[in-house]
């Protein structure tokens, strides 16, 4: 398996998933899940068969993150779905997972087969794999804020609404608590530090604290829903900057160990 | 404004008065020395501070700051001062641990301006009223809750006033020669009770590239072990954590293996507090799928 075969692979799955969402928004609710999940299944296999290939998990390089973003999202939007039965869930879903997808065909940032070695140790898998779950999971929270803030104009958000968004948060914010974690007791074995205000430790911290706004305001002022609404997109860029922004700024480059690709 | 009960125009307000104070402070007294707090200075602050946060919360009825300091109206403006503070951090380029700030902010040495630490001193005691309000409540729906700001307060706590008793020593050991003696990092030298002598190094080939150690180390107490030191697989030898570092050839001593030797007393509290983070988050997940989280304001 190699990225050349990448193409095949994603343009199958974004058209199961294409099939799914369009089902899911014609009522087919069977169709919906059935096509979801196959879309999910081959584009795990091509997952599993680039780990194979390489003899490690994919996960070096911004590329290969980006594989594990493309298939959390349709994932959640899924989970999200057989909760809820949002039928734009899907959609939704499926356009943010295009989008990396493309990403991927157009810029997909090979690499070599190697491990540094600090990169080789139990901690490293669990790490970035929680992490893109976390990312996805607040990516689908700031995708119901924009709907919901583009709508507001015409409807009232509901409070079933915000339930739903405060869940995602909730359950993003825990996975990214326990990504931060698992990347303490990893740095700690590594490098003798747990937490080193690395520019990305940094900016993980700013986005952490940044959603823990959104909670607390939301627990203050239950009824005002616009406000966290708005906060909800600024912490989405905030985690877009700190996932791969950090890259392209003056003040971390050459500075972290967390550049990918290098 | 002031009059009861409070909001947020006083929650905001209370933070911009004390990022005034921090920039005073930093004009007048310069940067933080960390230093200053080793052990045991740093132990007597972390009980009184304890013993300060409990009087806090048994006079919270009296004194009405102290109520307002465990509401929401207080948290999210400090949480918007916290996260302004690190955002300035990250767009700020920070200088190595051995200089001092290039800027009379401060800022290019964060974790030594005045501004971020009172900051992050304030929310650590929001963070602690909290705990002991909560814990002692003891609702067991308020689990999350309680683990989260527990388990940040220590970490902050334990990791700041830790940082000053934080050894981080390099140790140039060759064959043949036991080495005892290591350098920080403005190239202080110590003697260590720990004697290390390199018996091979050497890196292993693709697919994994390995650096490798194998030592022989002595201490005063009278261990003698062989071990072996690998990139992500230190080891543990009398309270300090020795990991390999570098390497180098010498024309004299041939292959050198650096190692670098760490001692983090503290590191056992840090850890409880991770561990209760961890905890928290695990509970959150939990509870955010079963049912909705709401907390009672007082």
């Amino acid at each position: 398996m190699s990225w050349s075969q990448f193409l095949i692979f994603a343009i199958v799955s974004m058209l199961l998933w294409m099939v799914g969402a369009v089902a899911a928004w014609k009522d087919k609710t069977k169709y919906a899940y059935i096509f979801t999940s196959l879309g999910l299944l081959i584009f795990f296999s091509y997952i599993v068969g680039m780990w194979i290939t390489l003899e490690r998990p994919p996960l070096r390089t911004m590329g290969e993150t980006r594989l594990w973003y493309s298939f959390f999202l349709p994932l959640i939007g899924l989970v999200i779905y057989s909760r809820w039965k949002y039928k734009w869930i899907l959609s939704f879903s499926t356009v943010l997972s295009v989008v990396f997808i493309f990403i991927n065909i157009l810029k997909p940032e090979i690499h070599s087969k190697n491990l540094m070695p600090a990169l080789q140790s139990p901690w490293f898998a669990p790490h970035v794999i929680i992490y893109m779950f976390a990312y996805a999971l607040l990516g689908a929270a700031f995708v119901m804020a924009v709907y919901l803030l583009w709508r507001s104009r015409k409807t009232l958000v509901s409070s079933q609404e915000m339930k739903i968004t405060d869940n995602l948060v909730y359950v993003g914010l825990a996975f990214m608590t326990v990504g931060m974690l698992t990347g303490a007791f990893w740095a700690k074995e590594a490098w003798g530090y747990y937490w080193a205000w690395d520019p990305k430790e940094t900016w993980a911290a700013i986005t952490w604290f940044a959603y823990l706004i959104y909670i607390h305001l939301r627990l203050a002022t239950s009824k005002n829903y616009i406000l966290p609404l708005w906060i909800l997109v600024v912490c989405f860029v905030l985690l877009q900057m700190c996932w791969w922004g950090i890259n392209y700024l003056p003040s971390a480059m050459g500075t972290s160990v967390h550049t990918y690709g290098s | 404004m002031w009059s009861k009960l409070w909001r947020f125009k006083e929650g905001v307000t209370i933070c911009c008065g004390l990022l005034i104070v921090g920039v005073i402070l930093q004009l007048s007294l310069g940067s933080i020395s960390w230093g200053l707090f080793a052990y045991p200075v740093n132990l007597i602050v972390a009980l009184v501070f304890c013993v300060l946060l409990f009087a806090m919360y048994a006079l919270r009825k009296k004194i009405y700051l102290f109520l307002f300091l465990q509401t929401y109206y207080a948290a999210v403006p400090t949480l918007f001062v916290v996260v302004f503070m690190t955002l300035i951090m990250g767009l700020t380029r920070q200088v190595p641990e051995t200089m001092d700030a290039q800027d009379p902010m401060g800022f290019t040495y964060m974790l030594r301006s005045w501004p971020f630490v009172l900051v992050y001193f304030y929310m650590a005691v929001i963070l602690g009223l909290v705990s002991i309000k909560h814990f002692l409540l003891l609702n067991f729906r308020q689990i999350p809750f309680i683990l989260f700001h527990l388990g940040l307060f220590v970490v902050i706590v334990a990791g700041t006033l830790g940082s000053a008793d934080m050894q981080r020593l390099t140790m140039n050991t060759s064959k043949e020669t036991p080495e005892w003696r290591a350098v920080d990092n403005k190239g202080e030298v110590y003697e260590l009770p720990i004697a290390v002598t390199l018996e091979d190094f050497y890196i292993a080939e693709p697919p994994q590239i390995k650096y490798v150690s194998k030592v022989h180390v002595i201490t005063e107490k009278g261990l003698d072990k062989h071990y072996q030191i690998e990139v992500n697989k230190p080891i543990r030898v009398e309270g300090w954590v020795i990991y390999q570092y570098s390497y180098y050839m010498d024309s004299e001593q041939g292959m050198v293996s650096v190692l670098e030797l760490v001692k983090d007393p503290w590191l056992p509290a840090v850890y409880v507090g991770l561990i209760l983070l961890f905890m928290g988050a695990v509970f959150l997940f939990v509870n955010a799928s079963s049912k909705e989280i709401k907390c009672r304001e007082i």
